[in-house]
């Protein structure tokens, strides 16, 4: 921590204001250590607060969750048909191909983005799920961290374009965004399954709620570190503010934007267990069951494939970054 | 830190000091406890005092206990008297779900009141639970539930690890698939799962994933009864009409439900009782042909039986604490105590600990069969 430099002939130096300042809270902290030191005297260990209000909160909390439930019914069901709109037809589109089709075409690109190592792994790695017998599981799985991540680059652009614009908004996003990465994701599961019924979608959406944040917060991260010279020049070129974002910003802010998206897939794959719990099916679902049934060697299986799935899709967006940052380097 | 060198900052520090050195002092039961009789204090704060100092000594007996506990079981091995072993503690499983912390406080409070021993909880799931169980991490679980734990239980039996030792909840509710009474209510041709064959009566439950089936929300998967719907599935001729939907988890069941129910939605499901949702919402059974060992083992097309709700122990228990295992053997809690109880909660939004002390004090005369007289009128004496 560096201090500023007293300035000369102000009334009162820095080191005295700071002094006052320290002597000040030294006697607050004394007359609050003397407070304690009393009650402690007179009631020991038996103090208590004087209400207990956990249980009323926690019931109006209950009464605002059942009311959104009952009338908020429109707008739930509204999200609830477009999400497995968008979750079948992945599925459907990853069972359609057969399997030897993916397993090809997912090399060839590992053998593009990431080369001969990555291309080893990926085939490697999804000929054993396939052997092991979980390709379905995997397929489901995938569909549904492919739909919530869709779902979260789709919310985190705008919102992230929108907080690098104004310092406001992005005061008051930030601690929703460090409380919705902290907030433990059962206490949102209850009522996600409550208002969007069990199955995939309140897995989608409890998945967006912890995995969207880094996206946003490098969406508006990339933005801003784009240089105030770029921008100046494209703006004495007379672009619009529209031109502007979409011909120079996103661009230049790409590598930062992918790899938050990169951070939301890997925290997407990370819930798929957690989602398992209000109904999710695929490798998560195979998880769930092994624990009920205390088999560690199926649970093992499981938890793998969705490792295996994750290092591919890290190496493979990685190398999109990667490509996209030579790209603008003009390498 | 240059603070420090400066003199102010330095009174500071030295006030701050002093004041946690006090307060470390002042907050340590022991060193203020013999100050009980000072003449200046008035009555009140005397009496305060009194009642602190005498918990202070309880717990302090437990901890010498406990250290002392090795070289006392020595000696009984030498001279082999029953001289009155000090008691190790006693440990429940706390599962989460309402009907198990219930028995558990209750039998916690009879264990640590009338037969003296320490008594404490660890938190758990049906997973983490068994395992506990298994490890002798926990001593007693209230509610092991058979068919659906059967298989990690004849794991654990099997190797001896645990013991059933009596059985809980004899009247439970038999699991089943329900409906809301007001679907009911709506569709009176809707009475016997094979009804759902019947397209207008599937179409109740047809939602956007279930792919033109009926949803049907089966049990929570790796339970017994998951397995069993897929069979019952296949015994009444219905895969065409039901899509069984895995739930996740318990909680997940009783959340689909419920919310389905506030906003007056078709539902069908498996569930099973007491839970919250089978006493707080009216639900109608869906029947099905009457359970017979033969059906059972044919196919399972034929209604469940009760389950077995088994009281289970490590097998350390017994050895060490006769006289507890013997009380559990009496365990006699049913299911109808625990609905009432669980309604005594809602009316008054009370906790399981007050429901607790609430059924001690109010169903005296069916408790009080499960212990000896002595035992009983200790437990008596020591409610609040």
């Amino acid at each position: 921590m560096d201090y500023p430099l007293p300035t000369e002939k102000q009334g009162i130096s820095f080191s005295q204001l700071q002094n006052s300042a320290l002597f000040v809270f030294g006697l607050g902290a004394g007359v609050v250590a003397v407070i304690v030191f009393a009650a402690a005297a007179i009631w020991g260990s038996q103090m208590e607060f004087p209400i207990d209000a956990g249980r009323s909160v926690g019931a109006r909390i209950d009464a605002v969750v059942d009311w959104t439930n009952i009338n908020g019914d429109w707008l739930f069901s509204a999200i609830k048909i477009v999400v497995i709109k968008i979750l079948i037809t992945m599925e459907d589109a990853l069972l359609w191909m057969p399997w030897p089709g993916l397993v090809v075409l997912v090399t060839l690109i590992s053998l593009r983005l990431g080369g001969t190592f990555v291309a080893a792994f990926s085939f490697l790695g999804m000929m054993g799920m396939g052997l092991l017998g979980l390709w379905e599981s995997a397929m489901e799985t995938l569909a549904l961290v492919f739909t919530a991540v869709t779902l979260s680059i789709g919310i985190a652009l705008p919102v992230g374009v929108f907080a690098a614009r104004n310092n406001r908004f992005d005061a008051v996003l930030r601690p929703i965004l460090d409380g919705m990465q902290t907030m433990p994701s059962f206490v949102y599961l209850v009522p996600a399954i409550m208002f969007f019924s069990l199955g995939n979608v309140p897995a989608v959406m409890a998945t967006i709620v912890y995995a969207v944040p880094p996206a946003i917060r490098l969406t508006n991260l990339g933005i801003r570190q784009v240089s105030p010279e770029i921008v100046e020049a494209a703006r004495s070129f007379g672009t619009t503010p529209m031109q502007l974002l979409t011909k120079v910003q996103i661009p230049m802010a790409m590598p930062t934007i992918m790899a938050g998206i990169n951070q939301t897939t890997m925290m997407a794959l990370a819930m798929v267990v957690i989602a398992s719990l209000v109904g999710a099916g695929g490798l998560g679902e195979d998880v769930n069951r092994a624990l009920g049934r205390q088999e560690p060697g199926a649970a093992a299986i499981g938890g793998m494939s969705i490792v295996i799935m994750a290092i591919v899709i890290d190496r493979l967006t990685q190398g999109v970054v990667k490509k996209r940052q030579d790209a603008l380097r003009g390498t | 830190m240059s603070f420090i060198t400066s003199h102010k900052g330095l009174w500071a520090l030295v006030i701050m000091a002093v004041a946690m050195l006090g307060a470390a002092c002042g907050s340590d039961p022991t060193s203020t406890a013999p100050a009980v009789n000072q003449p200046t204090q008035t009555p009140v704060i005397i009496e305060k005092e009194v009642t602190k100092f005498v918990e202070v000594e309880t717990e302090k007996q437990v901890e010498v206990t406990k250290e002392v506990q090795v070289e006392v079981t020595k000696v009984v091995q030498v001279v082999a008297t029953p001289t009155p072993a000090p008691k190790d503690v006693i440990i429940f499983s706390d599962l989460n779900w309402d009907s198990i912390q219930l028995q558990n406080r209750i039998a916690m409070f009879i264990v640590e009141n009338g037969y003296g021993y320490p008594v404490d909880t660890v938190t758990g799931n049906t997973i983490s639970g068994f395992v506990g169980l298994e490890q002798g991490d926990m001593h007693v679980t209230m509610e092991i539930w058979l068919p659906n734990q059967q298989v990690v239980w004849d794991k654990a039996i099997r190797r001896g690890d645990i013991q059933s030792v009596g059985s809980s909840l004899d009247d439970n509710w038999q699991s089943a698939f329900v409906i809301p009474t007001y679907v009911a209510e709506a569709n009176p041709g809707l009475k016997t799962v094979a009804d759902l064959k019947k397209p207008e009566y599937m179409n109740l439950f047809v939602t956007p994933d279930s792919r033109g089936k009926a949803r049907l929300v089966t049990c929570v998967p790796g339970w017994e009864c998951e397995k069993t719907n897929e069979n019952k599935i296949v015994a009444y001729g219905l895969e065409d009409v039901i899509d069984l939907r895995n739930p996740g988890s318990g909680a997940g069941l009783f959340a689909d439900l419920e919310g389905a129910y506030q906003r007056g939605d078709n539902w069908l499901g498996y569930l099973w009782g007491p839970t919250k949702p089978a006493a707080e919402l009216d639900l109608t059974l869906l029947e099905e042909p009457e359970y017979s060992d033969a059906c059972w083992a044919a196919d399972q097309g034929c209604a469940y039986p009760s389950a077995a709700v088994l009281v289970a122990v490590h097998s350390s228990l017994p050895p060490r604490a006769p006289d507890v295992v013997e009380f559990l053997r009496n365990w006699d809690f049913t299911a109808a105590a625990q609905v009432s109880a669980e309604g005594w909660m809602a009316d008054n939004n009370e906790s399981v600990d007050a429901a607790a002390l609430w059924y001690l004090a109010n169903q005296q005369d069916i408790w009080t069969q499960m212990v000896p007289a002595d035992v009983a009128s200790k437990i008596i004496a020591a409610l609040p």
